[in-house]
């Protein structure tokens, strides 16, 4: 670097040491930005570090799962059966999905250390101390494994439970998990592990979730069918068992929030960028004179940029890491609640974010600095001025096609689009085709709204000065209705899915009491006057298209399923449901069946049962949220000729009206603990709360996206003022009161920002349409009818506007100030 | 195998978080502690005890460790050498009573290892008692069942034999018929084997003799096999003593028909405690102790031990006597003591030197030699 670029380095510099406010929007647009995209990307990182742990070790690790043909679990004794026929590389797993009494979310893995695959071949040299700590050795393992037992809880885990070290965690039906010993391991995640003895002790079993085990050969397999086939299903677990790829599309979401994030952060640095050129031109005409070279000022300006690439990567990468901890049990929650994936709760830092992050930053830094400094260093500040309008209609009628142009590729594309990433890039055409009718459709609605106001002065000039601050304000703008597009998107997404799982919870969860598998009679139940109504269901596990089918046996007359639980139905499915076929079962199915494996109405499937294969005439569909199995519903009756050894699970009783009291007294003559039944109520109010925690990570990144677009436009104002500040004390110099003068500068941020929510409606809507019938049906396999709640959004506008004031008032303040003093220095003062 | 690396790197973090709190350094850096750990609370192995046949053939729970051995040189149809050794290590986690089931307080350990002209090879499994997964017991059928897993040796009486023993390793498997008399060799004095002048000492009974047939697969190639074996049987509550660091034993068969047992505990001192057991082809038994038997090392030989730790591969060099003299004067034993099996190292958690050996001098023959501690 030559000393004449050192010199002109240093003028260049110099501007944001005397205007500190420009360099702290430059920086909180790059921090912010890099922040949100780098807190992300540990996020998405942490999790599937974790799925790549699952695919590998305990639980759903494993790439081999043996479930009980009939049962939902298996036994013990089978377990050792297989072991001793030489299955030894099989280990049996509990786990269990439990709430604390605190109402905390808890995972239990429970296994037999010694039962895990080891084949010894090189364990141990004798010299290695690691390896000498054999359960042959110390009372370690007698603690594990004999009462009272010890729950290892990783520290991230006990801190969110606030357990120490020896408490033990009650559960929310009463029982105690073994005392705690906080451990933490990569491996073991969010989880709490305890010895398969305690775990059968505790949940008073015999039997186990599965069994898994690592990859088997042919002939194991082979042989594991010729001996247990009859019994026991093998199964390469790569549907449910995939997490990188079902949870693709949260994680892709959650990319896109960064992103945008990233992008709102970049119309900041485009304007604070924008603005220090703008002032600094006179100083690169200065510099010109004194012989520096234009290349040494682009140099300079290249440097500069370089500086505020590395400041913006290294305190973005810093305030991710806060961020990310903080989010990142939010994500934990909704991992483990729709995906059944246990992922750690800490967020994990990788030194490659950090370059990314950098990257990022300098061609996002260069992006905002291109247009800004090829016109000023090609330009004089008077010409610049001069252009500006032109260039900008120029330029918006350019934008405008091209919106229309992109509106028109995300309608072509929306058939053919099949996968998430697709499904996004749908999305981001919607948001981008918004971002550029933006100007057309602020400056159509300003040029309209003159011609209906001709008679008052005040409101034509404030109207034409819409076109004079829209050009500072654009970016501030679109990153704005970016924001609102996709707050209004996913907020609209989360609120019909709240509305559709509550109504479909409400119905599944419509008895009263849930009383435990296997405690209580059908006999019992004969005479008693506070039941109105008693079913349970029996559940057999097959095999369909390379996923698990549960098929469900269901007395027709159950309130938790009837005909308004069906959708798209042949007609009078219910009634040829409830009689049944001849020849052929008729059931109802998941709708994941029709949007992963393409059944339609009509379709018959052909599936094993225990009178050999079936086939199976699917009726109709139902809504089965959360699911990421098939499923089919069979009349119980039928049922039970099919799967004559499936056992039933427990009874959902639906209780007389006001009979709830002497219902539970009811429960307690039958002789049932209270840990043996649950209330529906509370269990429906707990899944909504477990929804609310799930969606807390959106609602968490629309805030952060909204902050980020409200300095956007704060900054912009800003500019914009110190842009026109001589015209300003012009203005008041020519006696305009300081009303009108806000008047004048108000009203265009008033109608820009009406305008931007009037557009973010319909595309808000758009994109939340595509979210739910186009990424929710790819990722899930289910969709659900689009609900549009005003409170929300008017929330959110009623937010936006107290924002947008905010940033007005705060930037007015500073401007009646600057006016004022302007106005003294041009009386001489 | 991604998938097998993982797996065994949890328990090895497993193992170590299980029994971390607790091991004190000494014992981190030498698996062999758990065997000098004071047995209090246990029951204690004193002399004068009457051994009784065919119940002592089962664990004895009071006792903190217990196990059955079994080792034998064999000859194939091929004309060529082979050596089996197959063990079950019982052991009890503290002193309590055994509640049994899922909350059982015993452990057991097993491994198996096959020296064949091509190579050796060895697996090691744990299993926890009470759940049916590894034991010795009566079966249904009144008979002796020693097992873990599909690893069994089950007999058609409440004795061990005549029994079949079923086992394997990764890539080879063995079944065996085992015959042999119920003329148990009690050893040292009447079955109180004496370790130390400390105090330390075992219950210890053998059956030198066993006559073996059966058949080997190596990669699924059956060999036919046959010859000699020797199972000793042996619980204790505390076996070494603190200045003990392992122990070097040897059994033979000799040409003559008589079988030779000796083993030294090695002390830190040099002073090692030698003990062992003459029985001739007629079955009388000779108690050697010190003064009556001498075991020296000739030459030491120097293995490559590898070993995998968490998924990473490591060697080390150990420096192992595997060239023995044995003298017992009166029996006119004079014998070296040599093997063409050097790499007989099992890597296992509890590591130690167990292989086929061949007997010149005095005598000739073949037997098995144990070195641990090294």
């Amino acid at each position: 670097m030559t000393r004449v670029t050192l010199v002109t380095l240093a003028t260049t510099l110099a501007f944001y040491r005397q205007n500190p406010l420009q360099a702290l929007f430059v920086l909180v647009g790059l921090v912010l930005g890099c922040g949100l995209y780098t807190a992300v990307a540990q996020i998405n990182a942490s999790a599937e570090a974790s799925y790549a742990e699952a695919d590998q070790i305990l639980g759903i690790s494993a790439q081999w799962r043996i479930t009980d043909r009939v049962s939902t679990e298996v036994a013990i004794s089978d377990y050792i059966r297989l072991r001793r026929a030489g299955f030894t590389h099989f280990y049996p797993v509990i786990e269990k999905r439990l709430v604390s009494a605190d109402g905390a979310l808890i995972s239990i893995i429970a296994t037999d250390l010694l039962a895990l695959p080891f084949t010894g071949g090189g364990v141990g040299s004798g010299d290695d101390s690691a390896l000498e700590n054999s359960p042959f050795g110390g009372d370690g393992w007698s603690r594990l494994t004999q009462p009272p037992y010890e729950a290892w809880v990783p520290s991230q885990t006990a801190a969110r439970l606030a357990v120490t070290e020896g408490q033990q965690i009650r559960l929310r039906e009463g029982k105690r998990l073994p005392p705690t010993v906080i451990r933490s391991q990569a491996q073991q995640r969010d989880q709490i592990f305890i010895d398969l003895g305690a775990a059968l002790s505790l949940f008073e079993t015999e039997r186990v979730s599965y069994l898994a085990a690592p990859p088997l050969t042919e002939a194991e397999q082979q042989r594991f069918f010729d001996q247990f086939g009859s019994r026991l299903m093998l199964s390469k677990q790569s549907e449910a068992l995939d997490l990188s790829q079902l949870t693709q599309s949260l994680h892709t979401n959650l990319t896109a929030l960064g992103l945008l994030s990233f992008v709102v952060g970049t119309f900041i640095v485009f304007n604070a960028v924008n603005f220090s050129l703008h002032a600094r031109q006179q100083a690169f005409g200065v510099l010109q004179d004194l012989g520096a070279a234009r290349r040494a000022i682009v140099v300079a300006i290249a440097t500069e940029s370089l500086i505020w690439a590395v400041t913006g990567a290294v305190l973005g990468t810093l305030l991710a890491q806060p961020l990310s901890a903080a989010l990142m049990p939010a994500v934990a929650a909704t991992m483990q609640n729709i995906y059944g994936a246990s992922v750690s709760s800490l967020p994990m830092f990788n030194t490659g974010l950090f370059w990314e992050a950098l990257l990022l930053a300098f061609a996002g830094l260069s992006l905002a600095l291109v247009l800004p400094l090829l016109r000023a260093t090609a330009m004089s500040p008077n010409e610049s001025n001069a252009r500006d309008e032109t260039l900008f209609s120029r330029q918006d009628a350019a934008l405008a096609v091209v919106g229309l142009a992109l509106l028109l590729l995300a309608y072509v594309c929306y058939p053919k689009a099949s996968s998430v990433l697709q499904g996004f890039a749908l999305l981001s055409l919607i948001l981008f085709a918004g971002v550029a009718l933006l100007p057309i459709t602020v400056l159509s609605v300003s040029a309209l709204s003159r011609t209906v106001i001709r008679r008052h002065w005040l409101a034509r000039w404030a109207l034409a000065d819409v076109s004079h601050q829209f050009p500072h304000l654009r970016l501030a703008m679109m990153a704005l209705l970016l924001t609102l597009i996709a707050n209004i998107g996913v907020t609209s997404l989360v609120g019909s899915f709240r509305l559709a799982l509550t109504d479909w919870l409400e119905t599944r969860l419509s008895a009263d009491f849930y009383v435990t598998a296997g405690v209580m009679e059908t006999e019992s139940l004969v005479g008693q006057d506070w039941i109105r109504a008693a079913h349970r269901r029996a559940v057999a596990e097959r095999s369909y298209a390379d996923r698990t089918m549960t098929v469900v046996g269901i007395d027709v007359d159950a309130p938790d399923f009837g005909p308004d639980s069906i959708i798209e139905a042949t007609p009078a499915a219910f009634a040829r449901w409830s009689v049944g076929g001849v020849g052929v079962d008729r059931v109802f199915a998941n709708e994941q069946l029709k949007y992963l494996a393409g059944v339609e109405v009509g379709d018959t499937l052909e599936l094993e049962t225990e009178l050999g294969l079936r086939p199976f005439e699917v009726l109709g569909f139902f809504h089965d949220y959360g699911n990421v199995n098939f499923s089919l519903y069979l009349p119980s009756e039928r049922f039970k000729q099919l799967y004559a050894s499936a056992e039933p699970q427990g009874w959902g009783i639906w209780v007389q009206d006001n009979q709830h009291a002497a219902a539970e007294l009811g429960l307690s003559q039958l002789g049932l603990q209270p840990s043996q039944w649950v209330s529906q109520r509370d269990v429906l109010a707990l899944s909504l709360t477990i929804f609310d925690r799930t969606f807390a990570i959106t609602r968490a990144l629309n805030a952060l996206t909204l902050l980020v677009a409200s300095i956007a436009i704060f900054s912009s104002l800003l500019a914009v003022y110190q842009f026109r500040r001589t015209e300003y004390a012009l203005w008041r110099s020519l006696g305009m009161s300081w009303f009108g003068f806000f008047a004048v500068l108000g009203f265009p941020i008033v109608l820009m920002t009406a305008v931007v929510m009037a557009l973010s409606l319909p595309l808000g809507f758009l994109l939340s349409w595509l979210l739910i019938h186009k990424i929710n049906v790819i990722s899930f396999g289910w969709t659900m009818p689009l609900v549009v709640a005003t409170e929300p959004i008017v929330f959110l506008f009623v937010v936006v506007a107290m924002v947008v004031l905010a940033a007005f008032v705060l930037a007015s303040m500073r401007q009646q100030v600057a006016v004022n003093d302007a106005l003294k220095s041009l009386a001489g003062e | 195998m991604m998938a097998d690396t993982q797996l065994r790197r949890w328990l090895f973090l497993s193992l170590v978080i299980v029994c971390g709190a607790t091991s004190r350094l000494a014992a981190a850096q030498d698996p062999y502690q758990l065997l000098r750990q004071s047995g209090d609370g246990f029951a204690q192995v004193e002399p004068g005890r009457t051994f009784l046949f065919p119940q002592d053939h089962y664990p004895h729970e009071r006792f903190k460790i217990e196990w059955w051995y079994l080792t034998a040189n064999l000859t194939g149809s091929d004309g060529r050498d082979y050596g089996i050794h197959w063990t079950l290590f019982r052991q009890a986690m503290n002193s309590a009573p055994n509640p049994g089931g899922w909350q059982s307080n015993q452990t057991w350990m097993a491994h198996a290892a096959i020296s064949t002209p091509h190579g050796f090879e060895f697996s090691q499994r744990f299993a926890r008692g009470g759940v049916g997964q590894a034991g010795v017991a009566v079966t249904q059928q009144n008979t002796f069942e020693a097992w873990m897993d599909d690893w069994l040796w089950l007999s058609d009486s409440l004795a061990p034999f005549p029994g079949v023993l079923t086992a394997s390793t990764d890539t080879h498997r063995f079944k065996l018929k085992l015959e042999a008399s119920d003329d148990w060799v009690l050893q040292g004095k009447n079955g109180f084997s004496q370790k130390s002048d400390l105090g330390q000492a075992s219950y210890y009974y053998s059956q030198p003799s066993i006559d073996i047939a059966g058949t080997i697969w190596v990669d699924d190639a059956p060999v036919e096999l046959a010859g000699k074996g020797w199972l000793d049987r042996e619980w204790s509550s505390q076996p070494l003593a603190d200045n003990q660091a392992g122990w070097d034993w040897v059994s033979l068969h000799l040409s003559d028909g008589s079988a030779l047992m000796v083993y030294q505990l090695r002390h830190d001192s040099g002073e090692h405690y030698i003990s062992g057991s003459w029985v001739s082809e007629s079955g009388e038994v000779t108690v050697l102790e010190a003064g009556d038997v001498t075991m020296t090392p000739e030459s030491t030989t120097q293995l490559t031990i590898n070993s995998a730790v968490g998924g990473k591969q490591r060697s080390s060099i150990k420096e192992i006597p595997l060239d023995w003299r044995v003298r017992a004067p009166k029996l006119g034993i004079n014998i070296s003591v040599t093997t063409d099996r050097p790499h007989s190292w099992l890597a296992t958690v509890f590591p130690y030197w167990e292989g086929p050996v061949r007997v010149q001098g005095s005598h000739q023959g073949v037997g098995y030699l144990e070195l641990t501690g090294y």
